[in-house]
């Protein structure tokens, strides 16, 4: 019973979504709908909380076990605690000057930073990776070669040429490709969440006993 | 150069950031854990700020208590971590992925699988243009052969295989277009950075 | 020797990579940009909107999207405030919010008569994704629990007396940079209600999002840094993105460079290892 139960919570849930998505008539039943979207995104917010456990619970190990590099793990607790104390307790706000300027100098600046070290990563990739071993191999190159000179002023400048081949492979060859990906993922994905559903797939429950 | 004390701890933070990319040191640990960290905090700040503080508004002050329930189902996603109760967490897991999978089966039908083969559904000829003739024909035999390279069940030999091949040359290209925009995508990321460094800080640029 | 080039050391690739960005972000050229027919689609679908639409802008990326979709954001809501169109802002990103904030406090130094409430209004971020989405479509004021992204309540703001949810925007155009992003609003938003959809994407989801524009699921598209350049050109105001491609044409040409000497190397090697 302690997966029955829960497979036939789901079941109840999403047959309730999705009979109230097509069946819209009665006012009642758009009241379910909107019912069931708040208790969804209820139930989701107050699941928010799973990143600070984890991450209290892997570099609270590392502190108390004196594992190497352990005093940056208290740089990352202090900076969690800290800045829910301050955002909670203090700005109260997200229009707080005090907030914005965080979110603006700090943590948008190092997101955008963190990311932008995949530049440095793909030049090197490119450079050692990107070989002609065979044909198909050729074909992706002159491909990417194309698009990368087609999609910025420098192509046009070379050859007009360039970019008009590369707004060709855009919307043709590459539109073909994605979308007999996306048409075979769209399937993949109807057909998991009926297996889900249904009670066939259980991985997302996890090996918890 | 900037005299704006923020703009100096935001050029430190780039900087030691960017230093992993010759060598693992200090200050990029410093930054990648305060990173890890303030990025959860303000997590949890903005749900609290956007949901969690205004929905209680439905049960403090509209005496709406129901709503207890569904508060109750998110945080039984913590049993996860209480030794012999994790298995309580499935009610948490099933609700949320049974709504989930109820909205994929609800909307993903029409939009994501027949009008997109229902776009490929193109005219083979089309007088006088010769061009989009051609674009027609590849559209319409590259989707069906990238399709057919993923029917597993089907041995790709004689006809079937040179299908398959013309799908994965397909992919080639589509991929080589893929990887074009992912480098102008790095590129422009960096530049953002770089843009912030020469100009904001160093005043190097307007 | 001629070998060897095969071989570069990678920081050699990083340092010259660094110069190459930072001397064009410094001494551009000014290389031409061409305006595209997705963007000019964009531009046109928000230019025809009668005066005092309603827009829902669906801000679905981070900070990591900045430096592509912030220019886009903030030239479209240029040319919005130019014709009058008013904005409802918010997502599923939980910077949503705060993006939003950034992009509209850049253009309204240059709109001091607009007014937030009045020409426009960011919801920001609220959690549950594409059900929230969903819910956001017939009841904005339930899906938000009642407020703004500041806090302020949705029923105390005049533009929320006619923008009830989705369903009242005459338009949606959406920055993203990943998922949820445009399929999730095709298929809950825009198939089901037909609303048109406008994208801004970041270059890595462009050959992703061709599909769909293809099949007219969306409308047009401001395309990476590229199509923002081009709408910041398009609406005579040229910013960060105008000034990024130069810089991101010679980047290019460096990484093609690289690509061709690595491929002469391999070759070379090849050869000499038949040789021996």
């Amino acid at each position: 019973m302690k997966k029955e139960l829960p497979i036939a919570l789901g079941l109840v849930a999403g047959l309730i979504w999705i009979i109230t998505t097509y069946f819209t008539g009665p006012r009642w039943v758009e009241t379910v709908h909107q019912e069931l979207s708040k208790w969804y995104q209820l139930a989701g917010a107050y699941m928010v909380m799973v990143g600070v456990v984890n991450l209290t619970r892997v570099h609270g190990h590392r502190i108390t076990q004196k594992k190497k590099d352990w005093m940056y793990s208290i740089v990352a607790l202090v900076c969690m605690f800290g800045i829910m104390i301050f955002g909670i307790f203090i700005a109260k706000d997200s229009n707080n000057p005090g907030w914005k300027t965080f979110y603006s100098q700090i943590i948008a600046p190092m997101n955008a930073t963190v990311y932008s070290t995949l530049v440095f990563y793909i030049a090197s990739a490119a450079y050692r990776a990107f070989r002609i071993r065979n044909s198909q191999a050729t074909i992706l190159l002159v491909s990417a070669l194309i698009m990368m000179l087609g999609r910025v002023p420098l192509g046009a400048m070379i050859s007009p040429v360039i970019p008009q081949l590369a707004d060709w492979i855009l919307n043709v060859p590459n539109v073909a490709g994605m979308r007999g990906i996306q048409i075979g993922a769209a399937f993949g994905g109807i057909a998991t969440a009926l297996r889900v559903l249904v009670g066939i797939e259980r991985g997302y429950m996890g090996g918890t006993e | 150069m900037s005299t704006n004390p923020w703009v100096w701890i935001q050029a430190f933070l780039t900087l030691a950031l960017f230093s992993i990319i010759f060598v693992d040191n200090g200050f990029y640990k410093f930054a990648e854990h305060a990173y890890v960290g303030l990025y959860a905090g303000y997590t949890v700040v903005v749900t609290w700020f956007s949901y969690i503080r205004p929905s209680s508004q439905w049960i403090f002050r509209d005496h709406k208590y129901h709503y207890i329930i569904p508060i109750i189902i998110g945080l039984l996603i913590y049993t996860r971590y209480i030794k012999g109760w994790a298995w309580v967490s499935r009610y948490n897991m099933a609700f949320m992925v049974g709504v989930g999978a109820g909205f994929v089966l609800a909307r993903d039908f029409k939009s994501l699988l027949l009008d997109q083969v229902r776009a490929t559904f193109k005219p083979l000829f089309v007088s006088g243009s010769l061009l989009t003739t051609i674009n027609n024909i590849v559209l319409v035999v590259g989707v069906v052969s990238v399709m057919w390279y993923f029917l597993f069940t089907v041995e790709k030999k004689g006809t079937a295989g040179t299908i398959s091949s013309i799908g994965r040359v397909v992919m080639m290209v589509a991929f080589g277009s893929a990887f074009g925009n992912t480098v102008m995508a790095r590129v422009s990321l960096f530049l953002g950075r770089l843009q912030f460094l020469l100009g904001d800080w160093l005043k190097l640029i307007q | 020797m001629l070998s060897k080039i095969g071989n570069v050391d990678r920081r050699i690739i990083y340092v010259l990579l660094c110069a190459v960005i930072a001397i064009a972000l410094i001494k551009p050229v000014g290389l031409a940009i061409k305006v595209s027919a997705e963007t000019k689609k964009v531009y046109d679908a928000i230019d025809r909107l009668p005066p005092g639409s309603i827009v829902w802008l669906g801000f679905e990326f981070d900070a990591g999207g900045i430096p592509e979709l912030m220019p886009a954001a903030r030239a479209i809501i240029r040319h919005g405030f130019q014709k009058d169109i008013r904005f409802v802002c918010g997502g599923m990103w939980t910077m949503a919010g705060d993006m939003a904030t950034m992009a509209f406090d850049a253009v309204k130094k240059d709109f001091p008569d607009k007014q937030y409430g009045v020409d426009w209004v960011n919801i920001g971020y609220r959690p549950g994704n594409t059900i929230w989405l969903d819910q956001m479509i017939k009841d904005a004021a339930a899906a938000s629990a009642g407020v703004d992204s500041y806090g302020n309540p949705l029923a105390d703001l005049p533009l929320m007396q006619e923008f009830t949810g989705i369903k009242d925007a005459k338009m949606m155009i959406i920055f993203v940079t990943g998922t949820p992003g445009t399929p999730e609003y095709i298929k809950t938003v825009s198939t089901p209600y037909g609303i048109p959809l406008a994208v801004s994407t970041i270059s890595v989801e462009v050959p992703g999002t061709m599909p769909y524009i293809n099949s007219g699921q969306v409308l047009g598209g401001v395309l990476g840094m590229k199509g923002a350049a081009e709408y910041e050109v398009l609406v005579n105001k040229p910013g960060s993105a105008v000034a990024g491609m130069d810089a991101q044409s010679f980047a290019h040409a460096l990484i093609i460079l690289f690509i061709i000497l690595g491929n002469i190397g391999y070759i070379l090697e090849k050869k000499n290892s038949v040789a021996k």
